[in-house]
């Protein structure tokens, strides 16, 4: 008996994988950069501004909302005084399987997050305007690393806006999500307190991926999509009046990814 | 008793891999799930034996950003601590693939952990619970029913000051009272639990 049991201690010393000996992460996981898609800036005129993020391969950053795990990748654009810009518009992302059925939704390899912004009217020819932003994310593999970059990129104002970075910025503008009509989206609430939200794809509409943006606070639980079916619950449970957003991505006619987002009220229960 | 033992255990484990294939991992009101793990120091921890007292079941991976931060703040046992007399147990579960005892202690020795960190390498007690991520929290009452599940707090970023809200000390408080926990799913936050592939 007393020989069994040091044979079993010492197999299990020898088995008994020495830790996860991970090797240290790679240095620059993410790289940010700052782009805008013209090269000087005209008063009055709008133009896009992206953050770049290249991501070392086989690591991922996050979507606006990450899903069963991670952090969405924030920005916070610093423009000068009278500069206006819209909220951060976030391509269309993957949909990342991880074992044991966590699903997360974010970006591998490169991904531009923009915005557009609407420079002063008043603004002085040959001056020069500092755009900053302040991004973090957080990015992962098997560990998880949270990172930030202050950036900041000067550019000219001018008496016009020739365009710049054009194949970087068509390639990603092309992701970006066309807007849907929130009476193209079907949300019901079923008796189990499962919320299930329904599209009518066009036939071409091929691979179609669901990815689900709740309300601030709130995450997706138990989210199952079917074809042009998501089935899914909220944690915390829904509020009144709360609304939801729902890209809904496909793979077209041509090959290519597009994407359409629904914005629709929450039905509430005591409806 | 070996012989009724084994067929038990069999079965108790066949019940858990059929609800696990059917995709149902328990909800709020459901009775807990069953487990039986080997703590850092080896030691078996069974739910069957914590009858009667209410039990927090933290997901844990030392490698997380969001475990450290809350190891380093001192999270876990300053809430643990309040409850110290009210028959609360806390225990961390580690699902990540390649999990043991030893790399727990390991584990616990760096962050100071000062409960138990039960091994689940094979993430059967985390799929039966639904953790997805680390910290993922859950909290069974005396009576052995899930009457929480959710985040430990509010605040991912650690930057919301006196505007935190401590889920897991929240239910506590109001179990404790006798009174039905009033938030008890909220969001999670956290790093994804490693499941074995």
């Amino acid at each position: 008996m007393r020989i069994g049991l040091i044979l079993c201690l010492l197999l299990g010393m020898w088995l008994a994988p020495a830790g996860v000996a991970a090797a240290a992460p790679p240095a620059n996981l993410v790289q940010a950069e700052l782009l805008a898609d013209v090269a000087t800036i005209q008063p009055g005129k709008p133009f896009t501004f992206g953050v770049k993020l290249k991501i070392h391969p086989g690591w991922h950053v996050y979507w606006k909302y990450a899903g069963d795990s991670g952090m969405p990748t924030k920005i916070k654009w610093k423009f000068p005084t009278g500069f206006e810009a819209g909220e951060v518009e976030f391509p269309i992302p993957k949909r990342i399987e991880l074992p044991g059925g966590v699903v997360n939704y974010g970006y591998e390899d490169e991904v531009v997050l923009m915005t557009r912004v609407m420079p002063p009217s008043d603004l002085k020819v040959g001056s020069t305007a500092d755009l900053l932003a302040d991004v973090s994310w957080l990015v992962c593999e098997d560990s998880c690393i949270p990172g930030k970059a202050s950036l900041k990129l000067s550019i000219l104002v001018d008496s016009s806006a020739p365009s710049a970075n054009e194949k970087v910025f068509q390639t990603w503008k092309s992701q970006l999500p066309a807007k849907g009509q929130a009476s193209d989206l079907n949300l019901k609430l079923a008796d189990d307190g499962a919320f299930v939200a329904q599209v009518n794809p066009p036939a071409f509409a091929k691979e179609l991926t669901w990815f689900p943006a709740p309300p601030a606070g709130a995450g997706v639980e138990d989210a199952s999509p079917k074809e042009s079916t998501f089935t899914f619950k909220l944690a915390p449970p829904a509020k009144k009046d709360d609304r939801m957003g729902f890209l809904v991505a496909y793979t077209d006619e041509t090959g290519h990814r597009r994407g359409v987002e629904f914005v629709v009220e929450l039905p509430s229960a005591s409806k | 008793m070996r012989k009724i033992l084994v067929p038990v255990t069999a079965f108790a484990t066949l019940m858990l891999a059929l609800a696990i294939q059917l995709g149902a991992s328990a909800k709020v009101g459901d009775a807990a799930p069953p487990f039986s793990l080997q703590d850092q120091d080896g030691k078996t921890i069974s739910l069957a034996d914590l009858k009667g007292k209410t039990v927090v079941l933290e997901w844990f991976n030392d490698g997380c950003p969001y475990v450290v931060r809350h190891y380093k703040e001192d999270t876990m046992d300053a809430t643990a601590g309040k409850y110290k007399d009210k028959d609360v147990v806390w225990l961390a579960i580690n699902s990540g693939a390649g999990t043991s005892s030893a790399g727990n202690k390991t584990a616990a020795e760096k962050l100071k952990v000062n409960h138990p960190i039960l091994s689940d390498a094979d993430g059967t007690v985390g799929q039966a619970y639904g953790a997805k991520k680390t910290p993922h929290m859950f909290i069974i009452d005396k009576s052995g029913k899930l009457a929480y599940a959710g985040g430990i707090d509010n605040d991912p970023e650690g930057d919301k000051g006196d505007k935190k809200v401590n889920y897991v000390d929240k239910a506590l408080s109001e179990l404790a009272d006798g009174k039905s926990v009033s938030e008890p799913q909220t969001a999670s936050y956290g790093c994804g639990v490693h499941y074995q592939k």
